[in-house]
C-alpha cells in the first residue's frame, strides 16, 4: 500500500462498475417490455408467471420465474451471440448440437448419447412389422420405405475438421437384415429405397439447406427418381418442373439453434404445373396448389411445402388412374410429395403424432393402393410415435 | 437459489445490498436472517421450517450448555452437547441416508421397504455441521453462547455460505456476528472474489462439465484410452472450478456484508502428495473433521495404530459426507489408504524424487479418485477404470479424441493455468504496481468476466448444481 490514493481509485472503479452493472441491469430488466415470441429462436418466450399460493408452494413459480428472467433478459440475443462468437474464437466447432461446417453449412451433431438404443430397437421392429404386413395386403411393389439420411451423413466432406458423421447407412442395413428374416431377401431389398449412395454421389450439389435440417427440393428430387424407378414408374425429368425461387432469405432451424449463419438459404419450388386440390385436416384449409406461398414470409418458410406440419393432408390431382398413395411421414415428405403427386389420383399424408385412428382402417376407408413410409434418419431412431404403425 | 443465476445477480443481490446498507446497523442481522430464509426458501419453501427448527433447537441447546457450564455442572452441559449432536446428525441421517439404508437392506436382506420420496434439503450437510460446531465450541469454552437469537439465526442461515460452504465454525465468526465493520476496501475486495468465483463456475466449471458429460455419455466399450483420460481430467476441472468458484463467491459475498470467512481451497492441483492435496482441498471440511473428530479421537498422539484407525474413521466419514452412495464411502476409504501409506513410508520416499514426479504421482491418484467419485454405479466406475488402463482393448485415440482436443484444447489450457494459479501469480506480480493503467486493465478484466458470465447464464444450456447430494 504505497499510494493510498491510487488504491482508492481502483476500488472506486470496481465498486462503481459492479454496482452499475447489477443495478443498471436490474432496472433495465424491470423496465423493458417482455417479448412474447423470439424470431431468432423460433419459440415462445416465458412471460412473467402468475403468482398463486399453489405455484409458490410447489416451486413451480420459482422455476417459471427464473425461466422468465433468462428468456426476457435485456439484450438476450446479443449475449447469446457473444457467447457463440467467443466459443468459435477459441476453436469450438459446434454449438448447441450444431456443427459449423465448411462453406457455411450448419450440420446437426449426432452423438451416441443422443440415441436411445431401446427406442431405436422398438422402432426398427415396428417398421419391419409394418412393411411386411402391408406388402402382403397391397401387393408387391406397392409398399416402400424411404428412410432419408440427413446432411450429417451425406455432406461428410462439409463437416469441420476431425468431426465424425453418424453412420446412417446402418439404419437401412439393419432394417433390411431384420426384414429379410420375415420376407424374402429380394423383397426386403426392394421394400427399402436406400438413397444413401444416390445422395452422397450428389453431395457437391445444393441438396440440403445450409441453415435448416431439411433436404432441398433438389435433394428430394434425386430420392424421388430412385423411388419412382423402384415401383416401376417413369420419373419426371428435372426439366419438366418449373423451378421457382420461393425466397432467398431463408434462415432455418439450425440457425435458430446457433444464432449465426454465414450464408442464407434459398428455397426453390419444383412445380409440375398440374392442378391439385390440397385439403388440410378434413377441410380446415383448402388450397389449389401444393405450395402455400403465404408461408414464405412467415417465421417458418419451409411450410411453403404443403402448408407445413399437419395431421392429415389429402391431395387430389387431375389423374383418374384409381391409384391412391398413403404417405406416413415426417416433414422430409413435404418437399418430396409435390414431385410425385402427379402419379396418383389421390395422395394422403398422415403425421403419426396426431393420428387417432388405426392405420389399417385408414387404408381401407381411403381405398389406398400404394404406401410410402418417409422419414429422415433422425426421426426414425428417436420418434416415439412409430408404434402407431402397427396398432 | 444459486449464485450463478440471473435471478441472483439481477434480483436478489441488488435487493439485499440496497436493503442492507439502508437499514440501521442494529437491524442488519435481522435483515440478513430474513433474506437468507427467503434465499433458502426459493423453490423449496417447506424446508424453511427445517432451518427454523435447526436454529431454535441449537440456540436452546447452546444456551443450556452455557448455563450449566457457568454453574460448573459440566456433566449436564455435556448432555446438551450430545443432544445437539444427536439432533443434527438425526436430521442429516434422516434426510440424507435413510434411502441408502433402505436400499442396502433391500439388497442384502431381500427386504421390500419402499424408499422415501424426500428431496434432500439443499445445504443440510453444511448447516448441520455448522450448528454442531456451535454447541461444541461453547462446551469447549472456545466461544461464548450467542444470547441474541437473531444473530444466531444469521449464523445458521447466512446465505453466502449456506448451500455450498465453506463450513464456517462458530468460533471463527462469533465476534463478527455482533460487531463487524463493513469497509469500502472490503466491499471492493468482495466484488473481485465474487466475480472471479462466478467466472470459475460459469465459464470454466460448466464448460469443462459439459465435455465430461459428453464423454461420460459415450459407449465405454469403444472409448479410446485418451478420450477416457481427457474425460476424467475435465471432471476434475469441473468439480474444482465449481466448488472453489462457489467458495470464492461465498467469501466475496461475505466481504460485501463485512464478514471474513476462511479460505476453502488453495490450488489443490498444485499438490505434490495426497496429504498435501487434502490440506488444499475443501479446507473447511477437513478442518471440521480434524477439530471435531480426528483430534477428539486422539489424533496422532496415541501411537501409529490408533492414528491409522483415526484416519480411517475420518475418511470414511468424509467419503459418505459427499453423498449417500457406497461409491463415496469407497472414495473415502481410498484416500484413507493413500494417506496411511504416505504417512508410514511414501512421503519420505517422495522427497527424494524430483518435483515433477511428485506432481504426476499426486495428480494420477487424484484423478483415479475422481473416477470413483463420479460414478455412483460401481460397475460403471470399474469399466471406466478399465478404459483408462487399456483393459477394454480399445484404441489409444480416434478421430473423436482429436476432435475433442481440437475443440476444447483452449479450454483445457486455461483450466490448467487457472487451477494451478499460474495466471494469478503472473498477474499479481505485475498488478501489484498500483498504476492507473494496471488498475484499469484489472477492472476491465473483471468487467469482461462478469459480462461473459452473464452471456453464458442467459444462454444457459448447462448449469448444474453439483451439491444436491452433499
Amino acid at each position: 500500500m504505497k499510494d493510498k490514493k491510487m488504491i482508492g481509485r481502483g476500488q472506486v472503479i470496481t465498486c462503481v462498475v459492479f454496482l452499475l452493472v447489477i443495478f443498471g441491469g436490474t432496472m433495465l430488466t424491470l423496465l423493458s417490455k417482455p417479448r412474447q415470441y423470439s424470431e431468432r429462436e423460433r419459440r415462445y418466450l416465458q412471460m412473467r408467471p402468475e403468482l398463486t399460493k399453489e405455484s409458490l408452494y410447489s416451486g413451480e413459480f420459482a422455476v417459471k420465474y427464473e425461466e422468465y428472467l433468462t428468456d426476457q433478459f435485456v439484450g438476450r440475443d446479443t449475449f447469446i451471440m457473444l457467447k457463440t462468437s467467443l466459443e468459435r474464437m477459441v476453436g469450438r466447432q459446434d454449438n448447441n448440437g450444431i456443427y459449423f461446417g465448411k462453406d457455411g453449412y450448419l450440420i446437426e451433431k449426432i452423438e451416441e448419447k443422443d440415441i436411445d438404443p431401446e427406442q431405436w430397437e422398438k422402432n426398427k421392429q415396428w417398421i419391419v412389422q409394418f412393411l411386411g404386413k402391408y406388402e402382403s395386403i397391397l401387393g408387391e411393389d406397392h409398399v416402400r420405405a424411404l428412410l432419408a439420411p440427413t446432411s450429417n451423413y451425406v455432406l461428410q466432406d462439409k463437416l469441420p475438421p476431425f468431426a465424425s458423421a453418424y453412420n446412417q447407412e446402418m439404419i437401412n442395413q439393419t432394417i433390411e437384415k431384420d426384414l429379410s428374416e420375415k420376407v424374402s431377401e429380394e423383397t426386403a431389398k426392394s421394400l427399402l429405397v436406400d438413397v444413401n449412395q444416390t445422395l452422397r454421389d450428389k453431395s457437391g450439389e445444393y441438396i440440403y439447406y445450409r441453415t435448416d435440417h431439411h433436404w432441398t427440393s433438389l435433394g428430394a428430387y434425386y430420392a424421388y427418381v430412385q423411388w419412382a424407378k423402384s415401383v416401376g414408374l417413369q420419373p419426371k425429368e428435372q426439366s419438366e418442373y418449373e423451378q421457382i425461387v420461393g425466397t432467398s432469405d431463408f434462415y432455418g432451424t439450425f440457425y435458430n439453434k446457433v444464432g449465426v449463419a454465414e450464408i442464407k438459404d434459398k428455397i426453390t419450388l419444383f412445380d409440375d404445373k398440374e392442378t391439385y386440390q390440397v385439403t388440410i385436416n378434413m377441410g380446415e384449409k383448402v388450397m389449389d396448389s401444393l405450395f402455400d406461398y403465404g408461408q414464405l414470409t412467415g417465421d417458418d418458410p419451409y411450410s411453403v411445402f404443403l402448408g407445413g406440419n399437419n395431421a392429415f393432408v389429402e391431395i387430389t390431382s387431375s389423374q383418374t388412374n384409381g391409384k391412391r398413395l398413403l404417405v406416413v411421414k415426417d416433414s422430409y415428405a413435404h418437399t418430396l410429395v409435390p414431385l410425385l403427386a402427379h402419379h396418383f389420383e389421390e395422395v394422403v399424408l398422415v403425421d403419426l403424432r396426431y393420428l387417432n385412428m388405426k392405420l389399417e382402417d385408414l387404408v381401407e376407408q381411403y381405398e389406398i393402393t400404394d404406401l410410402l413410409l418417409l422419414y429422415n434418419d433422425s426421426t426414425v431412431m428417436s420418434d416415439k410415435n412409430l408404434v402407431k404403425l402397427v396398432k | 437459489m444459486v449464485f450463478s443465476s440471473i435471478l441472483f445477480l439481477f434480483r436478489f443481490l441488488p435487493l439485499v445490498l440496497l436493503a442492507y446498507y439502508i437499514v440501521p446497523r442494529a437491524y442488519r442481522n435481522f435483515l440478513l436472517f430474513i433474506m437468507s430464509l427467503a434465499f433458502y426458501a426459493w423453490g423449496e419453501p417447506v424446508y424453511i421450517l427445517l432451518m427454523l427448527f435447526s436454529t431454535i433447537v441449537d440456540y436452546v441447546n447452546g444456551g443450556f450448555v452455557d448455563y450449566y457450564l457457568t454453574k460448573g455442572k459440566k456433566q449436564i452441559a455435556k448432555i446438551f452437547v450430545i443432544l445437539s449432536v444427536v439432533i443434527n446428525l438425526g436430521l442429516l441421517g434422516f434426510f440424507k441416508y435413510t434411502n441408502l439404508v433402505i436400499d442396502i437392506w433391500n439388497k442384502t436382506m431381500q427386504g421390500n421397504v419402499t424408499p422415501l420420496s424426500l428431496a434432500l434439503p439443499i445445504g443440510i450437510s453444511f448447516y448441520t455441521f455448522q450448528t454442531m460446531s456451535y454447541t461444541i465450541d461453547i462446551y469447549r469454552g472456545e466461544a461464548k453462547a450467542q444470547k441474541n437469537i437473531i444473530a444466531f439465526g444469521t449464523y445458521v442461515s447466512l446465505f453466502p455460505q449456506l448451500i455450498a460452504g465453506p463450513i464456517v465454525q462458530y468460533k471463527q465468526i462469533s465476534d463478527q456476528l455482533t460487531s463487524r465493520k463493513e469497509t469500502f476496501q472490503q466491499f471492493s475486495y468482495g466484488i473481485h472474489r465474487f466475480v472471479i468465483g462466478l467466472g470459475k463456475k460459469v465459464l470454466l466449471a460448466n464448460t469443462t462439465g459439459a465435455v465430461w458429460e459428453q464423454i461420460k455419455g459415450m459407449n465405454m466399450e469403444q472409448m479410446p484410452i485418451l478420450t477416457g483420460w481427457l474425460g476424467i481430467l475435465m471432471f476434475a476441472f469441473q468439480i474444482y472450478f465449481d466448488f472453489s468458484g462457489y467458495s470464492d463467491m461465498a467469501i466475496g459475498l461475505g466481504h460485501m456484508f463485512g464478514f471474513h470467512f476462511l479460505e476453502n481451497f488453495n490450488y489443490p492441483y498444485r499438490s505434490k502428495s495426497i496429504t498435501e492435496f487434502w490440506r488444499r482441498w475443501h479446507i473447511s471440511l477437513s478442518s471440521w473433521f480434524r477439530d471435531y473428530v480426528y483430534i477428539p479421537l486422539g489424533g496422532s498422539r496415541q501411537g501409529l495404530g490408533k492414528q491409522i484407525r483415526n484416519i480411517l474413521i475420518v475418511w470414511l466419514l468424509t467419503g459418505i459426507w459427499h453423498g449417500a452412495s457406497l461409491n463415496f464411502l469407497f472414495w473415502g476409504l481410498y484416500f484413507a489408504l493413500l494417506l496411511t501409506v504416505e504417512k508410514v513410508w511414501l512421503l519420505n520416499a517422495l522427497k527424494k524424487l524430483p518435483g515433477w514426479f511428485n506432481h504426476v504421482y499426486a495428480m494420477f491418484f487424484i484423478l483415479i479418485g475422481w473416477v470413483i467419485f463420479a460414478f455412483e454405479q460401481f460397475v460403471e466406475g470399474k469399466t471406466y477404470l478399465q478404459v483408462l488402463f487399456g483393459r477394454m482393448g480399445t484404441r489409444l485415440w480416434n478421430k473423436e479424441t482429436i476432435y475433442l482436443l481440437y475443440n476444447h484444447g483452449f479450454l483445457l489450457i486455461i483450466a490448467i493455468l487457472a487451477s494451478t494459479g499460474c495466471i494469478s501469480t503472473w498477474i499479481n506480480k505485475r498488478w501489484n504496481e498500483e498504476k492507473l493503467g494496471f488498475v484499469l486493465v484489472k477492472n476491465g478484466f473483471y468487467v469482461l468476466l462478469l459480462f461473459l458470465s452473464i452471456a453464458y447464464l442467459v444462454d444457459a444450456s448447462y448449469n448444474p448444481f453439483l451439491y444436491f447430494r452433499f
